[in-house]
C-alpha cells in the first residue's frame, strides 16, 4: 500500500543494465542517466574488513586501474550478466536515487530492465532481485534485442521481418523480430570489452608493451576500424614496456587495430550469418530487402556496417543514437504496457 | 519578375537532400545500378532516396539509415546531410519522435493538487465516521430508554461471575501453635476438640462488594462433607466455581446465581443446602454419584 503511494511520486524507469554503461530512461523525459557500470569499493582494515561504496559511475571509472590498495574499482557486470550481486544492487540503488534526486519520499518506481536473450533463468532472477532490492516496485524484464529494435524505431509490430544487431559491452545480440515477437535470437559473448582486450593483447604481442583497459578503449574509439578504408589514421600511445619496465610511447595506426580486432569481428559476423541461416525464408526475404539495423556502442566502430555489407551481402544501417537504443526501447515498451497491457510483449 | 528571380535563386542555392545526392552521384559518374550494388540496396530504394519518397522506405529508421549509407558512400559531409534529412523528414513525419536528447532530470512539480485531494478525502472519511458514531450513540440511547422499563430483567442478565467461595477446612491436628481466633471460624459440626483450623477464603471482591448484601445471602450454596468426596460446581456461563476433592469435615460455601451444575463423587458423604434449605440428593444419585442442576430443580 505504502509502496504504491510512493510509486505515485516516482517515475517509471527503463534501465539498460549494460556491461560497460548503465542507461536510465525516464518516461516522458528521455535518457536521464548514462554512466559507466563501475563501482569503487573501499575496504579499510585489511581483507575481511567493512566494505563501503567509495564512488559509482563516472567517478569510479576514472579510478579504474588507478586505485590504491584499499580501493577496488570493479565492474559488477560481466558478459551482460551480474557477476557481483551485492555491488550491482548498490549501484542500481545509487542510480535510481540519482534519477529521483531531491524527492521528498524514497522512490519506488516501476522498472523495466533489459536482459541479454542468452541469459539463463538464474541470471535473470539475479537481475530481477537486484532491481527489487534497489527499491523497484515492479520489475519487468525485456530481452535486449527487442528493446533495441523498438528503440531504433523499427516496425516491430508489422508482419515483416526486421533484423537487429545489438553490439554491447559484454554481449552481441542478433535477433529477427516480427509481430512484436522474437522469431530468432542469439547472443554471443563478444562485445566492446573483448575489442579492448584484443587491442591490449595485440599491443603486448607486437610492441612488448602493456596498456590499460582505458587506453585500449580510447584507441578503439579514435582509430578503431572494422573494414579497411582509404584513410589510415594514427595515434600515439603510452604504455609500460615489458622488457625495460619503464613507460614508453609508440604510434599505432588504424590498420593495426583492424588486424587486432579480426577475431572478435569474425565472431560477430559468424553470429549474423547463423541468424540468417536460421531465419524462415519469408522473413529472410524481408531482412534482405530492408537490411540489418545496428545498435549498441559497438555499432559506432568505424566501418562496421561496411564489414557486414561485404560479408553478408545485405544492407546494413546504423540506428540513430545507437548507444541509447536499448534504454529508449525499454521506455517505449513501458509506455506500450500502459497503453495495451502486458500482453504486447512476452515479459517475465 | 525580379521577385520570381530571387525566389529561384534561393531555391537553387538550397537544394534538397535527394537532389544533392543525385548531383553528387552524377559528379562521380556513377549510375544508380552501381550505387545499388555497392550499398546492397535495390535500385528502387536509390530512386526513392533521390526523389525523397520517404514514405516508401519502411519508416524513418530505414530512410535515415539508407541516406546515411548513401551519403557516406558518396563522401559527402555526414552530419550536415543528416541534419538536412532530419529537417526534411519532419515534414512528412507523423509519428512522435522517440529520440530524446540526454539531459538532466527535470524536477517534477511537487504534486500539491494530489496532496490537497488526499487531505480532502481523509477529511470526508473522518467526518463521515464522526457522523456515523453520533448516529450510533443516539440509537443506543433510545434503546436504553426502552430498556429502563424492565430494570429487573437487565439485572438478571448480569454475568454469573459474582460469586463468593468460602472453603472452610477443619482438620484435627496435634499442633497447639495456631492462634485462638481461628477457632471461631471452625464449622459448627466440628467445634469440639479441634486444635487447629485452616481457613481458605477466596473472595471475588470486585464483584462481591458491588453485590447487595441481601442478594448475596439468598444465593448461598453450602456443602459439608463427612468423608472424602470429589466436588465440581459450574455456573450458567460454564465457569468452574469449584473443582477439587473435599476432605472429611470440610465445608464449603459458594455464592452464585442459579442455575448451577453440581457433581458429587460420593453423594453419601455430602450434605448440601441452598439458602439454608437442604437439597435432597437421592433422586439425582446413581451409583453414589450425584449429578444435579440446581436452578432447574427450583
Amino acid at each position: 500500500m505504502f509502496e504504491r503511494l510512493r510509486g505515485i511520486f516516482s517515475n517509471d524507469l527503463s534501465i539498460d543494465l549494460g556491461t560497460a554503461n548503465t542507461l536510465i530512461y525516464v518516461r516522458g523525459k528521455g535518457i536521464v542517466l548514462d554512466e559507466p557500470s563501475v563501482v569503487a569499493i573501499r575496504q579499510d582494515k585489511g581483507p575481511g574488513g567493512p566494505r563501503s561504496i567509495a564512488a559509482v559511475g563516472v567517478e569510479a571509472k576514472r579510478m579504474l586501474g588507478r586505485t590504491p590498495g584499499n580501493i577496488t574499482a570493479i565492474r559488477p557486470l560481466k558478459d551482460g550478466v551480474i557477476a557481483d550481486f551485492t555491488v550491482t544492487e548498490k549501484m542500481l540503488q545509487h542510480f535510481i536515487r540519482k534519477v529521483h534526486e531531491g524527492r521528498f519520499l524514497k522512490p519506488s518506481p516501476r522498472v523495466l530492465v533489459c536482459v541479454p536473450c542468452g541469459s539463463t533463468q538464474v541470471e535473470r532472477r539475479a537481475i530481477r532481485e537486484s532491481a527489487a532490492g534497489a527499491g523497484a516496485r515492479d520489475v519487468f524484464l525485456i530481452e535486449e534485442p527487442m528493446a533495441a529494435a523498438i528503440g531504433a524505431g523499427m516496425p516491430v509490430d508489422e508482419a515483416s521481418g526486421s533484423m537487429v544487431l545489438d553490439i554491447g559491452g559484454g554481449t552481441t545480440e542478433v535477433a529477427v523480430i516480427s509481430l512484436n515477437g522474437i522469431v530468432y535470437s542469439a547472443s554471443v559473448r563478444i562485445g566492446g570489452d573483448l575489442f579492448d582486450e584484443a587491442i591490449v593483447n595485440y599491443v603486448r604481442r607486437n610492441y612488448g608493451t602493456l596498456i590499460g583497459e582505458s587506453t585500449a578503449e580510447k584507441i578503439k574509439k579514435e582509430i578503431g576500424s572494422a573494414y579497411p578504408g582509404n584513410e589510415v589514421r594514427e595515434m600515439e600511445v603510452r604504455g609500460r614496456n615489458l622488457a625495460e619496465g619503464v613507460p614508453r610511447s609508440f604510434t599505432l595506426n588504424s590498420n593495426e587495430i583492424l588486424e587486432a580486432l579480426q577475431d572478435p569481428l569474425s565472431g560477430i559476423v559468424a553470429a549474423v550469418k547463423t541468424a540468417l541461416e536460421q531465419t524462415p525464408p519469408e522473413l529472410g526475404a524481408d531482412v534482405a530487402e530492408r537490411g540489418i539495423v545496428l545498435t549498441g556502442g559497438g555499432a559506432l566502430l568505424r566501418d562496421l556496417d561496411r564489414l557486414l555489407i561485404e560479408e553478408t551481402g545485405l544492407p546494413a544501417i546504423i540506428a540513430e543514437d545507437p548507444l541509447t537504443c536499448v534504454a529508449r526501447g525499454g521506455g517505449r515498451a513501458l509506455e506500450m504496457i500502459d497503453e495495451k497491457g502486458t500482453d504486447v510483449f512476452t515479459f517475465e | 519578375m525580379s521577385d520570381l528571380n530571387d525566389d529561384f535563386v534561393v531555391t537553387s542555392n538550397t537544394p534538397s537532400l535527394g537532389a544533392r545526392l543525385q548531383q553528387a552521384r552524377e559528379n562521380k559518374k556513377l549510375s544508380i545500378a552501381e550505387v545499388a550494388t555497392q550499398l546492397r540496396l535495390t535500385r528502387d530504394i536509390i530512386i526513392y532516396l533521390e526523389n525523397q519518397q520517404w514514405d516508401r522506405l519502411h519508416g524513418r529508421t530505414y530512410a535515415r539509415g539508407y541516406s546515411a549509407s548513401y551519403v557516406k558512400f558518396l563522401g559527402l559531409p555526414q552530419e550536415e546531410m543528416l541534419a538536412v534529412f532530419n529537417d526534411e523528414y519532419v515534414l512528412i513525419d507523423n509519428e512522435p519522435r522517440l529520440v530524446k536528447t540526454l539531459g538532466a532530470v527535470e524536477q517534477k512539480p511537487f504534486p500539491w493538487l494530489m496532496i490537497v485531494l488526499l487531505l480532502v478525502g481523509v477529511f470526508i472519511i473522518w467526518s463521515a465516521y464522526q457522523q456515523w458514531q453520533i448516529s450510533q450513540t443516539s440509537s443506543s440511547n433510545e434503546v436504553d430508554e426502552v430498556g429502563s422499563v424492565s430494570p429487573d430483567k437487565t439485572e438478571l442478565d448480569k454475568p454469573a461471575d459474582k460469586e463468593t467461595i468460602t472453603i472452610q477446612e477443619s482438620v484435627p491436628e496435634s499442633s497447639d501453635l495456631l492462634p485462638e481466633n481461628d477457632a471461631a471460624e471452625v464449622s459448627e459440626s466440628d467445634n469440639n476438640a479441634i486444635d487447629s483450623t485452616e481457613d481458605i477464603q477466596i473472595n471475588d471482591t470486585a464483584t462481591a462488594t458491588s453485590q447487595p448484601a441481601e442478594e448475596a445471602k439468598q444465593n448461598i450454596l453450602k456443602m459439608s462433607f463427612s468423608g472424602d468426596c470429589w466436588v465440581e460446581v459450574t455456573d450458567t456461563a460454564m465457569n468452574v466455581l469449584l473443582s477439587q476433592v473435599m476432605k472429611a469435615k470440610q465445608s464449603v460455601e459458594l455464592k452464585s446465581e442459579l442455575p448451577m451444575k453440581i457433581l458429587l463423587g460420593k453423594a453419601d458423604f455430602a450434605d448440601v443446602t441452598y439458602n439454608s434449605k437442604p437439597v435432597d440428593l437421592a433422586p439425582y444419585t446413581q451409583g453414589n454419584v450425584a449429578k444435579l442442576t440446581l436452578g432447574a430443580q427450583s
